[in-house]
């Protein structure tokens, strides 16, 4: 590694250029507003070549190496690849092992400075791209916040709705065809009202929109169809009784304002509710594809394709198409004659020229060709560059050629009113497009899933614990909720905060928690010794004890755990824990054997611990093997199978517990 | 495109066929009657595959014809706008070419041929692009797209265009 190079210069100090001929190398969008050309930025940069992203493609990233041979320095390369045939794109596979992996999408920033190495050849920079890339951690949602879900932006996204909401629903009525338009009831841009309150909303009631809209749930769910059709939007409907709808009242107050709110009365009565959100994957694909139809179809219309060919008779004015064809054509001549007069056919897109210098009405029929050629080159320029800076496709050579009018149904005048509103309205539109492209796309999952997630985030916010938690009641959703069990509650108030606040409470070695009484206490639960009555000996005993440096670590894991992944934290604290744990259990039977060769009770203070550390404790300890083998892929799923490992570790540390439970029972 | 359908039709038999071969009279007059026509709602009748069945007869007052409701399975090919068809040129001129695919005539007018390929007048009408590589003339193959389609009762005529992509000669007999 030696010569770090740095961003305008090769590794040996040599100039690198980067940008467009027009040196808009600080274009945010990347796209250069004169030649758009699109503007790569450098990942890796060599003595012999830069890569750069180019773009993804299916999970993968489309890299490309310019070699310094090949080309004196212009890094930003143009739409035109063939332009610089020497050029290589290098397809690198970016997806982990598991496909449901989402990795950081913006490709330059993941990728921080420091990792720019020296190389000399490009298939070591693809390599080590691979494995900077894939060694990554990635992204996962932490289930247990929504806020971290929200982390990666919704915000583009949101413009991106708003702006397609104004350019395409901005004058869509539902009114029925069949009903009468008056003033009143004229109801266009209730649909932009509709998708703007969508976008600060995720999952909502509908008619909790239509109350919060002041609209009639009705005309709110006329709309609402329309978007899916369109596709912009996931419903759900579910019955669900009353309280059933608390479920989802519990999730939107999690994530609104952290509150919780407590359980109902209950009804029985079974309701049908409709859930709406914003599907914004699919929202970016149908907006895309619209624009790709779109364009399809004014381009077609502007090159004159799928139209029928006009002909008219000079003498007569009478006109013909060309599928009259057969019975005009005449094999004397090879022209078209008229069937009336017989004169000869002149194709209409000719016409014009044709009576050039005739008659009277000359200046008019020239001034209206003028006109039209005015028209046809502000349309050309300005819908290929304006609209789609991509497509810089202007049919030079027919503009040239002075073809001035086009042979379909639509008037030119309709043709560049639509060019007008499309540079208007759908160049910010693009221009989103294009900034969102490889941004992660907000998922907000089915109702379920938000549901559970959002209250176990509102749970984890504010420690409120909630008997109506969707995500803990084992009769799944909708279904009625039985009044839960004194057992099921003590559960709860351990996974819940307790659980964080214990870990802080171990952290400095004092014993705050409530004391629960005897009777509530049965063989199988995973408690502390604190919540036993006893007080820590082990921790007392060696300061540095396992479980309090695994809380620890498990505190501050709890702390970041939004920013970091909770699964390789965890897996590494528990391994530490593990070892230290061993070790420690490998004292105790040293210690153990010492106190059987001295044979004095009376000796130590014989703690609880050492009394049973042998085979049961071993047998413990395999168990827990079993249940993290099991937990250690699937952990950080939710909130609660992590607090319960950190439990279960902590009992670990702790197995005098069956023979506390024996006492009790006894 | 093709289709494989039933149709139904009367047939008028005259009594000189009745005998033990009327029902081979039967089909053999139906073939004679039907493949070839065209309907504009079902197409070209290209071949019949097969009688289904063939009702009572009824005995016409004063001729002594018999009609007979036939239902017989044919193919038929029904060309839609949008089609990509390929076919035959048959005739070139300065408004177009004229094209065969089987029954169907198609008109290219000069509009939606390609901006590079220009008309040479001769013995041997054409139209070359300026490089002179690809020539359509008479008997050359063109592969085109149909954007309209006239449907008469007894006739149908297309135009096409082979200005997109991948439309154009696709076997010239010339180079051949």
């Amino acid at each position: 590694m030696s010569g770090l190079a740095t961003d305008g210069f090769w590794a040996d100090n040599s100039r690198f250029e980067f940008g467009c001929r027009h040196r808009c190398v600080d274009l945010e969008p990347w796209v250069c507003g004169r030649c758009c050309a699109v503007l790569l930025l450098p990942v890796m940069i060599s003595l012999s070549s830069v890569v750069f992203v180019v773009g993804r493609w299916r999970g993968s990233w489309l890299l490309q190496v310019v070699s310094r041979q090949w080309d004196a320095g212009v890094g930003g390369c143009s739409g035109d690849p063939s332009s610089r045939g020497s050029l290589s794109y290098v397809l690198v596979n970016l997806r982990g092992p598991n496909h449901r992996e989402r990795f950081p999408v913006s490709p330059s920033l993941s990728l921080p400075r420091s990792q720019i190495f020296a190389y000399t050849d490009t298939n070591a920079i693809v390599s080590d791209i691979k494995t900077l890339i894939l060694t990554k951690k990635p992204v996962k949602t932490p289930p247990t916040s929504s806020s971290s879900s929200m982390s990666y932006s919704v915000e583009p996204f949101n413009r991106l709705v708003k702006l397609a909401a104004r350019a395409f629903y901005d004058d869509v009525t539902t009114k029925g065809d069949n009903q009468p338009k008056t003033g009143r009831s004229d109801n266009r841009g209730i649909a932009v009202v509709v998708l703007d309150a969508l976008t600060r909303r995720q999952w909502i009631r509908e008619d909790d929109l239509a109350k919060d809209l002041k609209l009639h749930s009705k005309q709110l769910r006329r709309t609402l169809r329309l978007f899916e059709e369109e596709k912009l939007i996931t419903r759900d409907h579910r019955k669900e009784t009353a309280k059933g709808a608390k479920m989802y009242s519990a999730a939107v107050a999690a994530t609104v304002d952290g509150q919780v709110t407590k359980e109902g009365e209950e009804k029985v009565k079974l309701h049908t509710h409709s859930y709406c959100c914003l599907d914004y994957a699919q929202i970016y694909d149908v907006v895309r594809y619209r624009l790709h139809r779109m364009r399809t179809m004014l381009k077609d219309e502007l090159e004159d394709k799928n139209t029928v060919q006009v002909y008219v008779c000079p003498a007569c004015t009478k006109r013909y198409t060309a599928l009259d064809a057969p019975s005009i054509y005449s094999a004397t001549d090879e022209f078209f004659h008229c069937e009336k007069c017989n004169g000869i056919l002149v194709a209409e897109s000719d016409k014009l020229a044709a009576q050039e210098g005739g008659d009277g009405d000359d200046n008019a029929r020239r001034r209206r060709r003028e006109k039209l050629r005015d028209m046809l080159d502000k349309m050309e320029v300005g819908y290929f560059v304006m609209v789609f800076p991509f497509e810089l496709v202007v049919p030079v050579k027919k503009r040239n050629s002075g073809v001035t009018k086009l042979n379909s149904g639509v008037t030119i005048d309709a043709l560049y009113k639509k060019v007008k509103w499309l540079q208007t309205q759908l160049k910010p539109l693009m221009e989103q497009l294009t900034r969102v492209k490889d941004l992660p796309v907000p998922e907000f999952g089915n109702l379920q899933a938000w549901e559970a997630r959002a209250s176990a985030a509102g749970r984890a916010a504010n420690g409120d614990y909630n008997p109506n938690d969707p995500s803990r009641s084992g009769q799944g959703y909708g279904g009625t909720p039985m009044p839960l069990p004194g057992e099921h509650r003590v559960e709860v108030a351990f996974s819940g905060v307790d659980g964080k606040e214990e870990d802080t409470k171990s952290g400095n070695g004092s014993t705050g928690l409530k004391v629960l009484p005897p009777w509530m206490i049965k063989k199988g639960m995973n408690l502390t010794k604190e919540q036993r009555g006893e007080v820590r000996e082990e921790a007392k005993m060696d300061g540095s004890s396992s479980a309090t440096t695994f809380t620890d670590d498990k505190k501050s894991s709890v702390e970041t755990d939004d920013k970091t992944s909770i699964q390789d934290e965890y897996v590494k604290a528990y391994y530490t824990a593990l070892l230290e744990q061993r070790q420690q259990e490998f004292e105790q039977r040293q210690k153990q054997q010492e106190l059987s060769q001295t044979s004095s009770s009376n000796a130590l203070p014989e703690s609880p611990s050492n009394r049973q550390v042998g085979v049961k404790s071993k047998r413990e300890e395999d168990e827990e093997d079993d249940v993290d083998w099991e937990e250690a892929p699937t952990g950080g799923n939710t909130g609660e199978g992590f607090k319960i490992n950190d439990l279960n570790v902590e009992a670990d540390a702790s197995p005098e517990d069956d023979d506390d439970i024996d006492w009790e029972e006894g | 495109m093709f289709f494989h359908i039933v149709l139904e039709r009367n047939m008028q038999l005259h009594p000189r066929h009745f005998g033990r071969n009327l029902r081979e009279n039967l089909v053999s007059k139906l073939m004679k009657d039907v493949e070839g026509t065209c309907s504009g709602r079902h197409g070209f009748v290209v071949a019949i595959t097969g009688i289904e069945s063939v009702g009572k007869g009824l005995i016409r007052d004063g001729t002594g014809f018999v009609t007979f409701p036939v239902k017989y399975q044919c193919v038929v090919f029904r060309p839609f706008k949008g089609e990509i068809l390929e076919a035959v040129v048959t005739m070139v001129n300065k408004m177009g070419f004229f094209a065969e695919a089987g029954p169907v005539q198609i008109f290219v007018s000069n509009h939606l041929i390609p901006d590079d390929m220009e008309f040479q007048s001769g013995d041997m009408p054409n139209y070359t692009t300026s490089d002179g590589s690809v020539k359509i003339q008479k008997d050359s193959e063109v592969r085109l797209k149909i954007i309209g389609t006239r449907v008469d009762a007894t006739v149908i005529f297309c135009i096409g265009t082979i200005k997109d992509d991948f439309l154009g000669v696709i076997n010239d007999p010339a180079t051949a």
